[in-house]
């Protein structure tokens, strides 16, 4: 599997932090800001929403030509706006696209391309298909409310879109996933507590102290690797004080393991892809790990070697 | 641990001066979301990481509920 190209689009609305302040108390919101390390948050205007963030990504005309060259297309999202159509119809039902290929949803967040990146790698057994497309967006400002301390300064809104190319190879020499449905409630949005996204962030804490940096050292072990010979290992970037823990945890350096979403907030879905792009030119040949996490509660962890 | 250590390791944990057994999320400003996994980390590492394994501990906001999670858990002296 090759990365052929990945590109991002986040909210184009750019909110500070501390602009948060005539909702939130302007000292709580001070100190959360320093342990998240979010300064400002990329989220939707009014006229923007995850369909859209999408879209944007795909009306160049290069855009157009590898989304048609794509055999498989899966589209990672939890901010679809209605159960039918499925959010990749909703996305694409603009572009003429050529109609012999396999379009699949997968409603997951954080932890969502990873899994799809596995899903892509399983397909590309099949020489049959040749091109892949992997799209996240999500736009959780769209159910956050701004009052609420827990999510307010933490998420922004982004898409992303990634071709791949069947080269052959075998790109993921490990992976480890897994999920606890009891603490579903933990990220969730539900009509009957007024259609906001609610977190509990304690939980989901421990739920990844307890299952990521296992998740990752599997994936270590079965590659037959030590982790020294990682070079990059891609967090998703829930917020800085949850990365800071993982690097202790896992024993790893900041170089290794970035924290990229200071002026974005956390992307969901598209965390991962954020980090690839913006690391792209030093990836060749390197072996990395990618591991997400959030809802579900879900994790999904990949080693590479690219 | 005992009380005494649990209390100074809050204290640290949330950077406040003074830190009680009537403590909690309600009463102390700095005990927000952020803070309350500053305190979930500092118990974890004190333990081993043997704090990761015990659910209840995520949803504990106060200092007497974490005492009694953690002596239901022997994990008190």
């Amino acid at each position: 599997m090759k990365f052929i190209s990945i590109q991002c689009n986040l909210g184009s609305k750019a909110v500070l932090v501390e602009s948060l302040s005539h909702k939130i108390d302007p000292n709580i919101l001070k100190r959360i800001q320093e342990k998240s390390g979010i300064t400002c948050l990329k989220i939707c205007d009014e006229s923007e929403d995850a369909i859209s963030l999408a879209q944007a990504l795909l009306i160049s005309n290069e855009q157009k030509n590898n989304i048609n060259l794509s055999d498989l297309i899966i589209v990672v999202s939890e901010s679809k706006h209605s159960p039918i159509p499925p959010m990749s119809s909703q996305i694409l039902q603009g572009f003429d696209l050529s109609k012999q290929k396999l379009v699949l949803d997968l409603d997951s967040g954080c932890a969502g391309y990873v899994q799809a990146l596995q899903m892509v790698d399983a397909f590309f057994q099949n020489p049959s298909y040749k091109n892949a497309c992997i799209i996240t967006t999500d736009a959780y400002s769209k159910y956050i409310d701004y009052s609420d301390r827990t999510v307010a300064p933490i998420f922004g809104d982004g898409a992303s879109i990634t071709f791949l190319a069947n080269d052959g190879k075998k790109s993921i020499k490990a992976f480890n996933n897994g999920s606890d449905m009891t603490k579903s409630v933990c990220l969730e949005i539900k009509k009957e507590l007024g259609g906001n996204l609610k977190m509990s962030g304690g939980d989901i804490f421990m739920f990844v102290k307890k299952n990521v940096p296992n998740s990752v050292q599997d994936c270590i072990t079965k590659a037959n690797l030590v982790k020294g010979e990682i070079d990059y290992f891609f967090i998703h970037q829930a917020s800085r004080v949850v990365l800071e823990e993982l690097r202790k945890d896992l024993n790893i350096s900041d170089e290794k393991a970035p924290f990229l979403v200071a002026e974005t907030g956390n992307l969901v879905s598209t965390s991962i892809p954020f980090l690839l792009l913006h690391n792209k030119d030093k990836l060749e040949h390197k072996k990395i790990i990618l591991t997400g996490f959030g809802v579900g509660l879900t994790w999904a962890t990949a080693l590479m070697e690219l | 641990m005992n009380k005494n250590d649990l209390l100074s390791l809050i204290k640290n944990a949330l950077e406040v001066q003074h830190i009680d057994s009537s403590s909690s999320m309600d009463t102390i400003q700095e005990w927000d979301s952020l803070g309350h996994l500053s305190i979930l980390s500092a118990i974890d590492e004190r333990l081993d990481g043997k704090a990761a394994d015990i659910s209840d501990l995520a949803s504990a906001t106060s200092v007497e509920k974490i005492i009694s999670i953690l002596e239901k858990n022997s994990l008190m002296s």
